[in-house]
């Protein structure tokens, strides 16, 4: 059996990371394609991550990530704790888990906004407990074209 | 005695002062951090400099590369491979018409494994790993990829494929970081996973080796006060995983 590998992480850090993304680069973080024809035991990897600081504001996008569900995009706490705004596109949301190092910690990370795009949300909410440990939104935001 | 003296002593004197005069980074021999020869080996490119490095027309291939200047890099139409390449200027950092390309080759010290199935790689750094359930500490591969500030590591940390198979080399590590401003004008910033589609070839030759997978996409981080550009010439930069190109094969 076979993966096309999982793709890799891009930060962007920069006053005009917007403008930059949008004029200055081609950005491409996709999982490696699985070639073959026998795709019951062979898979796609998962989409990789971007992301975004502009004037101290951090943003995490985890987008269309492939169906594997052992291609996890792994976020542990003290890492969320440093993200502002989460977005979740196309589809990403099974292979996206916030992984507890500690399932024991009591600690609540308040203050994050969570933004869907294009994707289950009733898959996410069904699945929400165990993605996401000890997390509150300020805010989410689900948007679908 | 004497021989030693009008001869060897003055012989000996000048090879040590040549070899101080050829160091293109001596601050006290020139003003500028000049290279345009080729650098081809397994080791360490390592150093830093009060100096404006200046890389023009020529290729750098080794194990990691780690440029430091106080003042400014400045690298045109050239094509720089490593398994880590970090690049830092105080003032700025300016790429033209060139490749800055990683993957996960590592060949001694943190990371490194000859385990097959098994290796180590944080988000970006390709290994292998069975079930994500199994995780340990650091060994993550390409199915489980985790956001990490990698940037935050010991610049001479090692990384990359766990595994002793080139096709699922991990795609490494790059950090471009300048204060003031970093400029790109029409070149790559690529670390991809093993291997790539365009490489059919190699797909062909590894078609039916059993658990095969491709190895994770690297780690790319961009840092400065802002980003400058030639709008009409784009820069690539990607971080793809490895493509799967052989066969189930139990």
């Amino acid at each position: 059996m076979g993966w096309g590998g999982s793709g890799g992480k891009i930060n962007i850090i920069a006053n005009n990371a917007d403008e930059a993304i949008e004029n200055a680069f081609m950005i491409s973080v996709n999982g490696g394609k699985n070639l073959t024809i026998n795709e019951e035991f062979c898979s796609n990897g998962a989409t990789g991550t971007l992301c975004i600081t502009q004037l101290g504001r951090k943003r995490l996008y985890v987008n269309g990530s492939f169906s594997y569900t052992q291609s996890p995009t792994i976020l542990s706490p003290y890492q969320l704790n440093a993200i502002d705004d989460i977005y979740i596109i196309n589809n990403a949301l099974s292979s996206f888990h916030i992984y507890n190092l500690n399932e024991k910690s009591s600690i609540v990370y308040q203050g994050k906004n969570l933004h869907i795009e294009n994707s289950d949300f009733e898959d996410f909410v069904h699945s929400a407990d165990k993605v996401f440990f000890n997390v509150s939104f300020n805010m989410i935001n689900i948007s679908n074209s | 005695m004497n021989l030693f003296i009008f001869f060897l002593l003055p012989l000996i004197h000048s090879l040590f002062t040549s070899t101080l005069v050829l160091n293109p980074c001596d601050p006290d021999y020139t003003d500028l951090c000049l290279i345009n020869s080729k650098i081809v080996n397994k080791d360490d490119l390592i150093f830093s400099t009060k100096l404006e490095i200046v890389i023009w027309f020529t290729l750098i291939s080794c194990q990691t590369v780690n440029l430091s200047s106080s003042s400014k890099i400045t690298i045109t139409g050239s094509h720089l491979n490593a398994s880590s390449i970090v690049l830092t200027a105080n003032y700025n950092l300016s790429i033209y018409d060139s490749t800055i390309s990683t993957n996960g080759t590592i060949i001694k010290g943190k990371g490194y494994t000859s385990v097959l199935l098994q290796g180590f790689g944080y988000a970006g750094m390709g290994s292998v790993c069975i079930w994500w359930e199994e995780l340990i500490d650091n060994s993550y591969g390409p199915n489980c990829a985790e956001y990490i500030e990698l940037n935050h590591w010991d610049m001479n940390d090692t990384q990359g494929s766990g595994g002793i198979r080139y096709w699922e080399f991990g795609g490494g590590r790059i950090i471009l970081k300048a204060t003031k401003y970093i400029y790109f004008s029409n070149s790559n910033v690529t670390a991809s996973g093993y291997p790539s589609v365009e490489n059919k070839t190699l797909c062909e030759n590894i078609a039916n080796q059993p658990y095969s997978k491709g190895g994770t996409g690297g780690f790319i981080l961009i840092e400065s006060e802002e980003i400058r550009y030639h709008s009409q010439q784009k820069t690539r930069v990607e971080a793809q995983g490895g493509y799967y190109c052989g066969f189930f094969n139990f």
